[in-house]
């Protein structure tokens, strides 16, 4: 069949679809479930996905770990990924990677003073630096050879953030192939894609380092668990119930209702004296 | 300050808080007792851990209170460091007078901040008046920040659910307000001030009036209206 570009009726008719299922997934507070007319491809899917577990992020450290996992789940030669960032002072760390070895080949890569994940990192720098074969890349001469002696093949970095002014946040994705030649143009393509996400992700956070991430990341904890506690007696009160009963009449609900525990306890403890949730509120309350 | 990484071998968060507080009172010279805790939004709070039972009291007071040291450190996101209470009692009227600080002479508070996020306090008590020594203050303000890390680490540690599902030490005040704020249909911070009012005006800690409301033996109308 000869590939004809959509017309401008089938473009308005597949938007139409789209924005139902939109509506209809943030209704229900499902990814969308159905195509809109063509089937999705598994990339698409994994995209699809991605987007709205990013939308559901709270930290940038929850972004950033799930870029990584997608990243290495959908690059098709990616075997280990990470993320740098290279905070106000010019220093750089590892916030999240999907293997040990990860944290080892980033950090060769700041003590050395060199390396695609420096590159890309550099706001002045290029938007993706490669090494199709890292045994023999001329621009890494040391990295290259010390990444190749811990069986790597090739190395994929994108920029985050690449809009960034100095002293601001920058970054890269970094994709880590175990085979020489094991990345090409498909995978550049998808690494780019997932660095855009994670860039429009953290463009809204001003966390410069791992260390303020991981704050982050406590501070909403913290908040989680009072809240939680806040909402257990909420439902003791409301049901009669134990703290433990409690706990799991919020656990199967937040399952049941495909919420996370966290958000169900906050809208339960913001609007407790207005709401109504079927199955969590006690029929004969006044 | 290898001391304070050591404490990383404690089992458990409970464990790890009071080992992080015992450290900081070997450490710190004309220092009796170290405590932890975290601050939440909407004025609840975690007791990460204190040194002795003397300092948790200390540190329930204030919860209690609204008011000392460490609240006003948390406001004013820096050190507080208070050579004598008495003297300063001005400052924190109802916490000075109240006695459930005990014998409680000198305080120094330091935030445990992370950039710009901040998680809580360490706050050091001393039952005799007087400064604490500029080097030592100094000596403080990194220890704040080491156990910060040692904190940050440990959460980094837990998965999610784990995170969540900790038991806190005032999980019960959290618990307790939600029940009297569906009970009286209040919200949840008329429900805490309520706990505090009448904590206050029967002289006992949040926690203790937060456990009687949980076991339904306070009966609701002292806390209505």
């Amino acid at each position: 069949m000869p590939h004809m570009p959509p017309s401008a009726e089938d473009w308005n008719r597949d938007r139409t679809r789209f924005t139902a299922d939109a509506e209809k997934a943030a209704a229900s507070g499902r990814a969308p479930a159905r195509d809109h007319g063509a089937p999705l491809g598994p990339l698409a899917q994994q995209f699809a996905t991605l987007t709205y577990s990013l939308l559901d992020a709270t930290t940038a450290g929850e972004v950033l770990r799930q870029v990584v996992d997608a990243a290495v789940r959908v690059v098709p030669g990616a075997d280990v990924v990470s993320v740098t960032l290279r905070s106000r002072d010019g220093k750089f760390h590892t916030p999240v990677e999907t293997d040990p070895i990860a944290i080892e080949l980033d950090q060769l890569q700041y003590d050395l003073l060199e390396g695609p994940c420096l590159d890309a990192a550099d706001p002045a720098g290029p938007a993706v630096a490669v090494a199709p074969d890292l045994s023999t890349a001329r621009s890494w001469p040391r990295f290259g050879p010390a990444a190749a002696e811990r069986g790597m093949g090739a190395v994929l970095s994108t920029a985050l953030l690449p809009d960034a002014q100095a002293p601001r946040l920058s970054g890269a994705l970094n994709i880590y192939s175990r085979e020489r030649h094991g990345l090409d143009q498909t995978d550049q393509a998808v690494a780019l894609l997932l660095a855009t996400h994670a860039s429009l992700a953290l463009s809204h956070t001003e966390a410069v380092d791992a260390a303020t991430l991981h704050a982050a990341q406590l501070r909403r904890a913290i908040d989680s668990r009072d809240v939680i506690g806040q909402a257990k007696g909420i439902l003791m009160a409301r049901r009669g119930l134990t703290s433990d009963e409690a706990f799991d009449l919020l656990r199967r609900s937040s399952q049941d209702l495909n919420v996370k525990l966290v958000q169900l306890a906050e809208i339960i403890a913001s609007r407790h004296t207005e709401l109504d949730l079927p199955g969590l509120t006690d029929p004969t309350a006044p | 300050m290898q001391q304070v990484f050591e404490c990383r071998t404690a089992s458990g968060r409970a464990e790890l808080g009071q080992a992080l507080c015992a450290a900081c009172v070997r450490m710190l010279p004309d220092v009796d007792a170290a405590a932890l805790v975290f601050y939440g939004d909407s004025q609840t709070r975690e007791l990460v851990g204190a040194s002795d039972p003397w300092a948790a009291g200390i540190e329930e007071a204030q919860y209690t209170l609204g008011e000392g040291p460490g609240v006003e450190a948390v406001a004013a996101g820096g050190p507080v460091l208070v050579p004598d209470l008495t003297a300063d009692g001005v400052r924190w009227p109802v916490f000075a007078a109240s006695g459930q600080a005990g014998d409680l002479a000198a305080a120094f508070v330091f935030p445990l901040q992370v950039g710009a996020i901040l998680l809580g306090t360490l706050a050091l008590y001393r039952r005799r008046p007087g400064a604490l020594p500029a080097e030592f203050v100094v000596e403080a303000a990194v220890l704040a920040d080491l156990v910060s890390q040692v904190l940050l680490a440990q959460n980094e540690q837990m998965g999610g659910e784990e995170q969540v599902r900790m038991e806190t030490s005032y999980q019960d005040v959290n618990m307790a307000t939600g029940m009297l704020a569906a009970q009286l249909r209040i919200s949840l911070e008329e429900a805490l001030l309520r706990l505090r009012a009448h904590a206050f005006a029967a002289d006992r800690s949040i926690l203790d009036v937060a456990r009687d409301v949980l076991v339904r033996r306070l009966p609701l109308d002292q806390l209505a209206d």
